[in-house]
C-alpha cells in the first residue's frame, strides 16, 4: 500500500504541474488569437481536477487493494489523466498493483516515538525578543544601504549631489536676454523639481561639460540616476529634472518641451551661480516623451549654426515620432538616436512615413537644413563630423521600452557619446558602470523597511496597549471554553504524525475535515482560477474603462482635482472590481456551502457542519463595545503608525544621504504634497481589493490546514499570477508577431494601451508581497484590517509618486 | 530539510528555463529575404523580421505609367494591373506584408514592382487645394460648368467625354510630385511663380511642364495656370483659361460678409476685444498705422494686401469658437495662454493654431499672440511682433487726465506689503508719498482736501490679502508678486509687473479700484520717476 501511495502522489502533484502547464499554453494560444485555448484550458481543469480526485483516493485508502467505488475512481482519474502523461503512466501502474508491499510488514514493527513534553516557555526581555532584533537589523541595513547608495551615487563623494526648486523668479530674473531669438521665463508661479550632480573637478577656473537630463512620461528624475552618475563620474555637471505633472514638479501641463528650456535658460544666463558649468559645452538626453522633449529643445535654442546653438550635443532616446523628426532639419548639434530592438510601441510606426527605418535615415540625412542623400542605416555608425556638429548616430539596443535606461548597452552609448561629442574625455570605458550599485543598496533599503514596520508592529504587539487586539481577537474567533480556531496560535495545520503507515489523523475540527473533501477542493481552486483569469482578462478593459471615463484627467494640458493620477486610474478600476469580485466570491461560496450543508441535512438528514467561523476573523473583538470601538482605533493607529514610520524612513534616508527606496520600477520616494493629496483620493477605493485580499487569504486560504509557508505561496501566486498572465500573453504575441497583444484596445483606432502593460512589470511584485505581508500582520494582530490598510496606504503612495498626477497644487 | 532542498532546485530549474526562454525569443525573429524585382529585372534584397522593416527606394516607372506598389503575384497583364493586390507601403516593406507568402522552408520572397497604365483621358485638370491658392471647390465646380459650356460651343460633348478636374492637397513639393505621379495631368490651376515651383518641387519649364502664365484668378486670388500636355484639347482650353480667367478678365464676384480665403496677400487679425487683453480699438488703429508703415518699409505694397484687424469680444471660449468657425483669421492678438484649455479655447495646437507666444507687451499687459496660418506674410509679421518691434505700437496711449473737482474731498489709499520679499521699506514709501504729492498737486489735486493714505500690509501674503480684501477701500497696492489674484483672491482692476523695488524684481504694481484717482496714481507708479524711487536700495 505504501508503494501505491507513492505512486498516487507522484501521480497527483504531476496533474498540478501539467494543470499549470496547460493553463500557461491556453495563454500562450490566447496570444495568438488561436481559439485552441479554450480546448487547453479545459485540458488544465481536467488535469487539476483529477489530481484532487487522485489525491482523495489515495487519503482514503487502508489497503492496497481499493473498494469497488474507489477503484472506480481510480479508473477514471487514470484515463482522464491522459491530459498529463506522467501521470497516466504512475496511474496506470498504481491501479494494476494489489500486491501488498513488503515494506509495510517491517514498519508494523517500529516502535512508537515517544512524544516529548514542551518546553516551559522563558519570557525573555523585549530587546532580546526576536522582533525587536529583528527591527534594530532592518533599520541598521537600511542606514548602511543609504550610505552605500550614497557612496555610489556621489561616486565614492566625488561628486556633489543637491536638490534645487526652479521658479518664475529664478527664470524671470536670470532672463538677461534671448537666447537665439527665443524667451524661456516660466509664466506661472509652478516649480520644477531639480537635482545637480556637480563634480568636484567641475570649478570656475576649469567648468565643465553639462549634460541635461530629462525622463519621460510618469517617471521621475530618480529613475535617470544612472545616466546622472555615470556621466558626473566622468567629470560633466548634470541636472536632472522632474518633467511637468510628475515627481516633485508643481507645473502641470505639458507646455513646450515640457520646462527643461525653462531650466537650460536658467543655467545658461546665471552666471552667478554657475560658473563651473561650460556654457560652449551643453548637452540633454531625455528617454521616451523627453527624448521628444530635449528634441524640441536643442531645436528651439539651435540658432543659425553650431557654433551659436545653445545645446551641442543632443541623445534622443526612445522616440521617433514624425512631429520630432520634423525638427531634425533645424538642429545645429551633434545628436544620436537610440530606439530599443524590442520597443513595444514600434507597432504604431508601421507606415513608410513613420516606421523606425525611415524615421533613422532621416535623422542621418536631414543634418543642418541639408540632405545628406543616404539611402540605408547602418547602426553604431558615426556619420558626419564632431567638429562642425553634423555628427549623427543610431543605436539599437536589445531591450525593450521601459528596461532601456537601465539597460548596460544603452548606458553605455550614451556616456560614450557625450564624453565624445562634448569633450568631457574622462578615459573611463562607457562600459565601465556602477549604477546599479545605488540601485541595489536602494533595493536592499526597501526590503529593510518593510522588514522594519513588521517586527515593529510585532514589537509594539507586545505591549499591553496594542496587545489587547490579539486578545480581542482571539475572544472574537474563539468561543467560550473552546480551543482557538486554526491559524492564529502559529500552530496552523500542524497535526501531531504518527508513524504508523505514514497516515494522518484526521482533524478534531469539522470544518478542516470538509476542506479535504474534492468538493471543497474543486471549488476552492476553481474560485482562486476564476479569479486570476477575471484579473488577467479585465486590466487592459479596464485601463481603456479608464481613459474614457475620466476623459480630463487624461489630459495632460488641464488642471482636475477629480482623479487626477492618469495611469493610475486604470489601477483604481482594476482593484475596485476585482476587489469586489474576490468579496463577493469569498462570501458567496461560504454561504453557498454552508446552504449546501443545510440543504444535505434537509434530504437525508446527516447533521450540517457550517463554517461561520471563517467570518470571525473579519470583526475586530474586544471587551464590550468599548473594547471594540477602542480595538477599531488602535488598528488604525498601528496602520497609520505604519505608514508614517515607513515614510518616515524613507524621509530620513533622503535627509541623510540622499537616497530613497527603490528597485528599477519598484520606488518609495519622500512624500510632496501634491502626491500625497493625490494618493488620499484613490486610497479608499483600491482599499477593497486590499481588504478582500486580506479577508480571502486569512479567512479562507488561511483555514486550509496548511503550513504557513504554503498559506503565503499560495496566497502570492494566486494575487499575482493573474497580471503575470497579461505580460505572458502580451509578450508571447510581441515576441512571434512584432506586435504586442495589447497595443490598441479594440484596433488601430481605438485608445493606446500599451503604455499600461509597462506598469504591469511593477505591480506583480507588489501584489506578489501583498499577501505575504496582509499574513504577517494578521498573524500578528489577529484581524485582517491592519495589514489591509497599512498595506494599502504604503503602496498606493508608492505607486502614485512614481507616477503622474494634474492636481493644481502648487 | 530534503523536501526544502527539492523546492529550492525546482525552483532553481524554473528560474533557469525562464532565463533560457528570454534568451530563446530570438528564434521567433524569423529573418525573411526580400527580393525585388522590376521588369524581370534584380532590383535590389533587404532583409526583414518582426522587429525590422526595409526602406525600399520607388522604382522609375516607365513612360505612360505610374508606379503602383509591389506584389507577391509573379505575373500579370496589363489588363489586370489595377487588380493586383500590393502590400500597403510603396517605400517600406514590412515582414506581415509578405510572411504569408514564403513557401516551404524557403527564406525568401520576390516583390514585384506593379506599374499601371496611366488612364487615357480626355482632359485632367490639376487644381490647388489648399488656402493659399485661393481656389474652393465651389470655384471649380463653377470652373466645370463654364468649362463644359465653352467646349459645347467648340462643339465638343463633354459630358461623354472623360474630362477630370482632380484637387491636389499638401505643400508645392508633395502636390507636384503626387501630380507627377499621376502623369496624367494636361493642366494645373492655382499654383505659383515658376521659380517657386523650381524651387519647391524642382519643376523646371520644358522638362516637368511646357507653358506657365500668371494672373489667372479662377478663386479670390490671382495665380498661374500651367500647361503639362501638349494635345490639342489641352491648348484649347488651356488658351480659354487665360481669355476666360486671366487678366482683363471680370473676376468672379466676392461675397464681402463672407470669411475672407487664404492667399499669400492676404493678412487677417483677429484682437481681443476684452478688458484682459489691455487692447483697445484706439490702440488697434494705432498698430494698423504702424504695420502699414513698416510693410511699406519692407517692400509690399499695402494695397496688393488684404490687411484686417477684427475685434472678437466674449470670453474665452466663445470668442475662440468664433475664430475657428470664421476660419481666415491669420494672427490672433491678445488672449491668454489658454486658448488651448478643452475648458477654455480648445484650439488643438498643430490643428487650429501652429504656435502661441507670449510676454508680448500690449495695452499696459503681457499677452500672447497666435500664429494660425503659415503663409510667408503671415510669418513675416507675425516675427516682427514677437521681436518686440510692434511693441509701441500695441502700447497702451497716455490718456488725457481730466482735473479733478476741487471742493470734493477726495481719499486715496495707497497700500504696500511690508515684507522682506516686497522690498519695500517706510522710507522708501515716504519718498514715494512726497513726489506722489507733488505729482497730484501738479494735476490739480488740492492736497488741502485730499487725505492720501500710505498703508502697510504687515505679514505674509496668507495673512495680508484678506486684510486688503477686508479695508475695501485700496486703490492700489504695491509690492506684491504675480499671486495676489491667485492666492491671495484680491481681486483687481490692472496690474504691470517687472517692476524692482528696494532689492527685489519681479514686484507688482495693482490697481483695485476702478476710478479716476486709483489709474492717475497707478499710470504715475509706471513713470519713471517713480519707478526710480520704488527702486531704492539700501534704505
Amino acid at each position: 500500500m505504501y508503494l501505491k501511495r507513492k505512486l498516487l502522489k507522484a501521480a497527483s502533484v504531476c496533474c498540478y504541474v501539467f494543470a499549470g502547464l496547460w493553463i500557461t499554453l491556453a495563454a500562450c494560444f490566447f496570444a495568438l488569437s488561436n481559439n485552441w485555448y479554450w480546448l487547453f484550458l479545459i485540458f488544465g481543469l481536467i488535469s487539476l481536477y483529477d489530481g484532487f480526485v487522485i489525491t482523495s483516493v489515495r487519503e482514503k485508502m487502508t489497503q492496497v487493494k481499493l473498494e469497488k467505488k474507489e477503484n472506480t475512481k481510480l479508473l477514471v482519474c487514470w484515463i482522464l489523466s491522459i491530459v498529463c502523461p506522467p501521470a497516466f503512466i504512475l496511474d496506470g501502474i498504481a491501479y494494476f498493483r494489489n500486491t501488498e508491499d513488503r515494506l509495510v510488514t517491517v514498519r508494523e514493527n517500529v516502535e512508537i516515538e515517544e512524544v516529548k513534553p514542551e518546553k516551559t516557555i522563558v519570557k525573555k526581555p523585549f530587546y532580546r525578543a526576536k522582533p525587536f532584533i529583528t527591527m534594530c537589523v532592518a533599520f541598521g541595513m537600511i542606514i548602511i544601504a543609504g550610505f552605500t547608495g550614497m557612496c555610489f551615487e556621489t561616486s565614492g563623494f566625488s561628486v556633489k549631489v543637491s536638490d534645487f526648486t526652479l521658479t518664475h523668479d529664478m527664470t524671470y530674473y536670470y532672463n538677461n536676454g534671448e537666447i537665439n531669438g527665443k524667451k524661456f521665463v516660466m509664466e506661472k508661479d509652478t516649480t520644477y523639481a531639480v537635482t545637480m550632480y556637480r563634480p568636484k573637478s567641475a570649478t570656475e577656473e576649469k567648468p565643465a561639460a553639462t549634460v541635461f537630463v530629462l525622463p519621460g512620461f510618469t517617471r521621475t528624475k530618480a529613475t535617470m540616476s544612472q545616466y546622472c552618475m555615470e556621466l558626473s563620474r566622468r567629470g560633466a555637471v548634470v541636472f536632472c529634472m522632474d518633467p511637468g505633472g510628475q515627481g516633485s514638479t508643481t507645473e502641470t501641463s505639458t507646455t513646450g518641451a515640457n520646462g527643461i528650456e525653462y531650466l537650460v535658460q536658467y543655467v545658461y544666463n546665471n552666471t552667478d551661480d554657475f560658473k563651473f558649468c561650460d556654457k560652449n559645452r551643453f548637452g540633454a538626453v531625455g528617454h521616451s516623451a523627453g527624448g521628444g522633449n530635449v528634441c524640441t529643445l536643442a531645436s528651439d535654442m539651435a540658432g543659425a549654426s553650431f557654433k551659436e546653438s545653445v545645446i551641442k550635443s543632443l541623445y534622443i532616446s526612445g522616440y521617433i515620432k514624425t512631429s520630432s523628426a520634423n525638427k531634425y532639419k533645424n538642429l545645429n548639434c551633434n545628436a544620436a538616436m537610440s530606439y530599443a530592438y524590442y520597443d513595444e510601441g514600434a507597432f504604431r510606426y508601421q507606415t513608410d512615413t513613420s516606421a523606425f527605418e525611415v524615421i533613422s535615415l532621416r535623422f542621418i540625412n536631414e543634418v543642418s537644413g541639408n540632405n545628406n542623400g543616404y539611402d540605408k542605416v547602418a547602426y553604431d555608425y558615426g556619420y558626419g563630423d564632431m567638429s562642425d556638429g553634423t555628427y549623427r548616430i543610431v543605436h539599437r539596443e536589445k531591450t525593450n521600452h521601459c528596461f532601456e535606461m537601465y539597460d548596460r548597452e544603452s548606458i553605455k552609448n550614451t556616456i560614450e557619446f557625450f564624453d565624445t561629442s562634448l569633450g568631457i574625455n574622462s578615459g573611463k570605458s562607457g562600459s565601465n558602470q556602477i549604477w546599479f550599485g545605488k540601485e541595489f543598496s536602494n533595493g536592499i533599503a526597501l526590503a529593510a523597511a518593510f522588514t522594519f514596520i513588521i517586527s515593529l508592529c510585532a514589537v509594539l504587539m507586545k505591549t499591553p496597549f496594542f496587545a489587547t487586539l490579539k486578545a480581542g481577537a482571539a475572544k472574537a474567533k474563539t468561543p467560550e471554553g473552546a480551543s482557538p480556531a486554526n491559524g492564529l496560535d502559529g500552530n496552523a495545520g500542524n497535526a501531531v504524525m504518527s508513524a504508523v503507515g505514514g497516515a494522518k489523523p484526521v482533524s478534531a475540527n469539522a470544518a478542516a475535515t470538509r476542506h479535504k473533501t474534492v468538493a471543497h477542493k474543486v471549488i476552492f481552486w476553481s474560485c482562486l482560477l476564476l479569479t486570476a483569469i477575471i484579473a488577467c482578462l479585465d486590466y487592459i478593459p479596464l485601463a481603456n474603462l479608464s481613459i474614457e471615463i475620466f476623459p480630463t484627467g487624461n489630459s495632460a494640458s488641464v488642471f482636475t482635482y477629480t482623479f487626477p493620477a492618469r495611469m493610475i486610474n486604470a489601477i483604481l478600476l482594476w482593484a475596485a472590481i476585482n476587489g469586489t469580485i474576490g468579496l463577493v466570491i469569498f462570501f458567496g461560496t461560504t454561504l453557498i456551502e454552508n446552504l449546501y450543508e443545510y440543504i444535505v441535512f434537509k434530504v437525508k438528514g446527516i447533521k450540517p457542519e457550517y463554517d461561520w467561523d471563517k467570518f470571525k476573523a473579519i470583526k475586530i473583538g474586544g471587551n464590550g463595545p468599548t473594547g471594540v470601538v477602542l480595538n477599531v482605533l488602535k488598528t488604525l493607529l498601528l496602520a497609520f503608525g505604519a505608514f508614517g514610520v515607513f515614510y518616515f524612513l524613507v524621509q530620513l534616508s533622503y535627509w541623510t544621504f540622499h537616497q530613497d527606496f527603490r528597485f528599477m520600477l519598484i520606488s518609495a520616494a519622500p512624500l510632496n504634497a501634491r502626491m500625497f493629496v493625490t494618493a488620499l483620493e484613490y486610497m479608499p477605493i483600491i482599499f477593497i481589493f486590499y481588504i478582500s485580499n486580506s479577508i480571502r487569504l486569512n479567512c479562507s486560504i488561511g483555514r486550509e490546514g496548511w503550513s504557513e509557508w504554503k498559506v503565503m505561496l499560495v496566497g502570492a501566486l494566486a494575487n499575482s499570477v493573474g497580471l503575470a498572465f497579461i505580460l505572458l500573453i502580451n509578450y508571447v504575441c510581441y515576441f512571434t508577431t512584432g506586435t504586442p497583444f495589447y497595443g490598441y484596445y479594440g484596433g488601430p483606432a481605438g485608445n493606446e494601451v500599451w503604455l499600461y502593460v509597462n506598469m504591469v512589470f511593477g505591480l506583480v511584485v507588489m501584489m506578489f508581497l501583498l499577501p505575504i505581508f496582509n499574513r504577517l500582520f494578521y498573524k500578528l494582530t489577529g484581524n485582517v484590517w491592519t495589514g489591509a490598510i497599512a498595506c494599502c496606504m504604503i503602496f498606493i503612495m508608492m505607486t502614485i509618486s512614481a507616477s503622474v498626477s494634474y492636481i493644481p497644487m502648487y | 530539510m530534503k523536501k526544502h532542498l527539492i523546492a529550492a532546485l525546482i525552483a532553481v530549474l524554473m528560474c533557469l528555463t525562464a532565463l533560457c526562454g528570454c534568451a530563446g525569443v530570438r528564434a521567433f525573429e524569423k529573418d525573411l529575404q526580400v527580393v525585388l524585382n522590376v521588369n524581370g529585372q534584380y532590383y535590389g534584397c533587404y532583409t526583414v523580421n518582426i522587429f525590422n522593416n526595409a526602406v525600399v527606394p520607388e522604382p522609375e516607372p516607365p513612360a505612360d505609367k505610374t508606379f503602383k506598389g509591389w506584389t507577391v503575384w509573379e505575373s500579370w497583364t496589363d489588363e489586370q494591373a489595377d487588380e493586383v493586390p500590393v502590400i500597403p507601403n510603396t517605400g517600406l516593406v514590412r515582414y506581415d506584408d509578405v510572411k504569408d507568402y514564403v513557401k516551404d522552408k524557403n527564406q525568401s520572397v520576390t516583390l514585384r514592382a506593379v506599374f499601371v497604365p496611366i488612364p487615357k483621358r480626355d482632359l485632367v485638370v490639376a487644381w490647388y487645394n489648399r488656402s493659399v491658392s485661393g481656389i474652393t471647390q465651389a470655384d471649380m465646380d463653377g470652373f466645370k460648368t463654364n468649362l463644359y459650356t465653352y467646349l459645347t460651343t467648340q462643339n465638343y460633348t463633354p459630358e461623354s467625354m472623360d474630362i477630370v478636374i482632380r484637387g491636389y492637397t499638401g505643400q508645392v513639393g508633395d502636390s507636384c510630385s503626387a501630380i507627377a505621379k499621376d502623369g496624367d495631368v494636361d493642366i494645373m490651376l492655382g499654383w505659383s511663380s515658376a521659380s517657386n515651383l523650381q524651387q519647391q518641387a524642382g519643376w523646371i519649364k520644358g522638362e516637368n511642364y511646357i507653358d506657365h502664365v500668371g494672373k489667372i484668378q479662377v478663386g479670390s486670388t490671382a495665380r498661374y495656370a500651367t500647361r503639362l500636355t501638349d494635345t490639342e484639347l489641352c491648348n484649347l482650353v488651356y488658351t480659354w483659361i487665360q481669355n476666360e480667367y486671366g487678366e482683363g478678365a471680370t473676376p468672379p464676384p466676392v461675397n464681402p460678409d463672407d470669411p475672407i480665403p487664404a492667399s499669400e496677400s492676404r493678412l487677417v487679425f483677429a484682437w481681443y476685444d476684452n478688458s484682459v487683453s489691455g487692447l483697445t480699438q484706439t490702440i488697434i488703429d494705432n498698430f494698423t498705422a504702424g504695420l502699414n508703415t513698416y510693410l511699406t518699409a519692407e517692400g509690399f505694397n499695402v494695397n496688393d494686401l488684404t490687411i484686417r484687424l477684427r475685434a472678437y469680444g466674449d470670453d474665452v471660449a466663445t470668442s475662440c469658437g468664433k475664430i475657428m468657425n470664421d476660419g481666415d483669421v491669420d494672427i490672433m492678438l491678445g488672449w491668454g495662454g489658454n486658448i488651448n484649455d478643452p475648458l477654455k479655447g480648445n484650439m488643438v495646437e498643430g490643428k487650429d493654431f501652429i504656435e502661441n507666444i507670449g510676454s508680448i507687451a500690449m495695452g499696459g499687459k503681457t499677452r500672447y499672440i497666435t500664429r494660425i496660418t503659415d503663409t510667408a506674410l503671415v510669418n513675416k509679421v507675425f516675427d516682427w511682433i514677437e521681436a518686440g518691434n510692434a511693441a509701441d505700437l500695441l502700447a497702451k496711449p497716455t490718456e488725457p487726465v481730466t482735473p479733478p473737482d476741487p471742493s470734493e474731498r477726495k481719499k486715496i489709499v495707497v497700500g504696500w506689503w511690508n515684507n522682506s520679499s516686497s522690498g519695500l521699506t517706510a522710507e522708501i514709501m515716504t519718498a514715494v508719498e512726497t513726489e506722489l504729492k507733488t505729482y497730484l498737486s501738479s494735476q490739480g489735486y488740492d492736497l488741502t482736501n485730499l487725505d492720501l493714505v500710505i498703508r502697510n500690509y504687515d505679514g505674509n501674503l496668507a495673512t495680508t490679502a484678506p486684510m486688503i480684501i477686508s479695508d475695501a477701500d485700496v486703490d492700489v497696492v504695491l509690492g506684491y508678486g504675480v499671486n495676489l489674484k491667485s492666492q491671495g483672491n484680491v481681486d483687481y482692476i490692472d496690474r504691470i509687473g517687472d517692476i524692482k523695488m528696494g532689492g527685489k524684481t519681479g514686484r507688482y504694481i495693482y490697481q483695485l479700484a476702478d476710478n479716476t484717482d486709483a489709474k492717475l496714481v497707478y499710470d504715475w507708479l509706471q513713470t519713471d520717476s517713480a519707478k526710480a524711487i520704488l527702486a531704492t536700495e539700501g534704505v
